[in-house]
């Protein structure tokens, strides 16, 4: 092998590292379906401002089937264990959990859509910052497993 | 004329040119490919404080240690007014979700037809249904649901009428705060029972399944 092939290689090598670390960073945790086999979701971003928690998800289809994934936002809430309270997401004036993308809006909002196998669904929640500040938090969605020791800091 | 080829010169090229290929590569094979970008409307962050501000300063803070107490008292025998909250739940047949506690009032129990005055033979079942609410003191929803008889704009009035008067009179005979409770009606959106046979045919018993008020309390 030439020394250029060998710079070739490792240059190939560490593009495709860089690109398979950069991939990876966008999730902080994932966490399976314990209702729809081959569903996951992904918690791909927490941000915090003005006291509003901003959660971002992505749902996605690993398996065969095409399952409707469905759930009302209002049993969507999160949980700060070292001081014992939940928190449910922050609903508008209109009664609208603030929170997305909505199927329909009964109930302050219903998350119901069809994921086709190898393709992801988008979600999005606002929910309060809890009171106490505390260092992590768990998340509720109905039909996966909880995000668990999710850091706030 | 001959060009040299230089690694110096090409090297950012290259990375570059490697880079997209592989990307391309990962996309292609195997790869779980995005339907949509997340889309967060621009007031929603607006909207979330406001939100927050009416909230108050404990941001709708639940404890968790009621259910654990609840739990506990129901299992030792040890809290009598654990055990009356659990007989008066099984009582009304309540099951209970992930967050909730369902209970479903039939609605031909609660109303006449075509009514939303409570009538009086239902104020013992909602008297009951009172006692759970405040020994629970979390929030609740009432949600009315009807028949497919009528059109969907009747029924989803006569609904939300109907969870109303449920409310109204849990607030002035149970004495719980009003803004513990808010109410919503379906019309004839959800049943939970056929309303007609597969040949097409009415479905009486059916039809009376769908003709209730869900009460929803708060885990």
């Amino acid at each position: 092998m030439t020394n250029n092939m060998k710079r070739a290689r490792s240059i190939l090598i560490l593009t495709a590292a860089v690109v398979f670390i950069a991939a990876a960073a966008d999730v902080i945790q994932t966490q399976d379906s314990d209702t729809w086999d081959g569903i996951a979701a992904d918690l791909t971003q927490l941000s915090i401002k003005n006291d509003v928690l901003t959660l971002r998800f992505k749902i996605r289809n690993e398996g065969s089937d095409s399952p409707r994934i469905e759930f009302l936002f209002r049993d969507c809430y999160i949980v700060d264990e070292s001081n014992q309270k939940k928190y449910f997401l922050l609903k508008d004036a209109e009664g609208q959990y603030i929170a997305g993308p909505k199927e329909k809006e009964w109930d302050g909002g219903r998350f119901s859509y069809i994921v086709e196998p190898e393709k992801t669904k988008g979600l999005w929640m606002k929910l309060p910052v809890p009171t106490d500040n505390p260092d992590t938090i768990s998340i509720s969605i109905p039909g996966f497993f909880p995000f668990e020791e999710v850091s706030l800091k | 004329m001959r060009t040299t080829f230089s690694w110096t010169k090409s090297a950012p090229f290259l990375l570059l040119l490697i880079g997209l290929l592989t990307l391309i590569t990962i996309s292609a094979v195997g790869s779980i490919q995005d339907e949509e970008d997340i889309l967060i409307p621009p007031d929603a962050h607006d909207k979330a404080v406001a939100a927050l501000e009416r909230l108050g300063p404990n941001r709708g803070a639940l404890p968790l240690s009621f259910k654990v107490l609840a739990i506990e008292g129901i299992i030792s025998g040890v809290s009598s007014r654990m055990e009356k909250l659990k007989k008066s739940l099984d009582d009304l047949g309540a099951r209970e979700s992930e967050t909730d506690y369902v209970i479903e009032l039939e609605g031909d129990i609660l109303f006449d037809l075509d009514e939303w005055a409570i009538r009086e033979d239902a104020e013992d079942t909602l008297f009951k249904v009172g006692e759970i609410i405040k020994s629970f003191n979390h929030p609740v929803t009432l949600i009315g649901h009807t028949d497919s008889l009528g059109s969907d704009n009747y029924n989803f009035e006569l609904s939300r009428k109907r969870s109303q008067s449920v409310k109204d009179w849990l607030v002035s005979h149970s004495n719980i705060e009003t803004s513990l409770i808010s109410t919503d009606g379906k019309g004839e959106s959800e049943p939970v029972a056929p309303n007609t046979h597969p040949d097409g045919s009415d479905n009486p018993e059916g039809r009376q399944k769908n003709r209730r008020v869900e009460i929803r309390i708060k885990k």
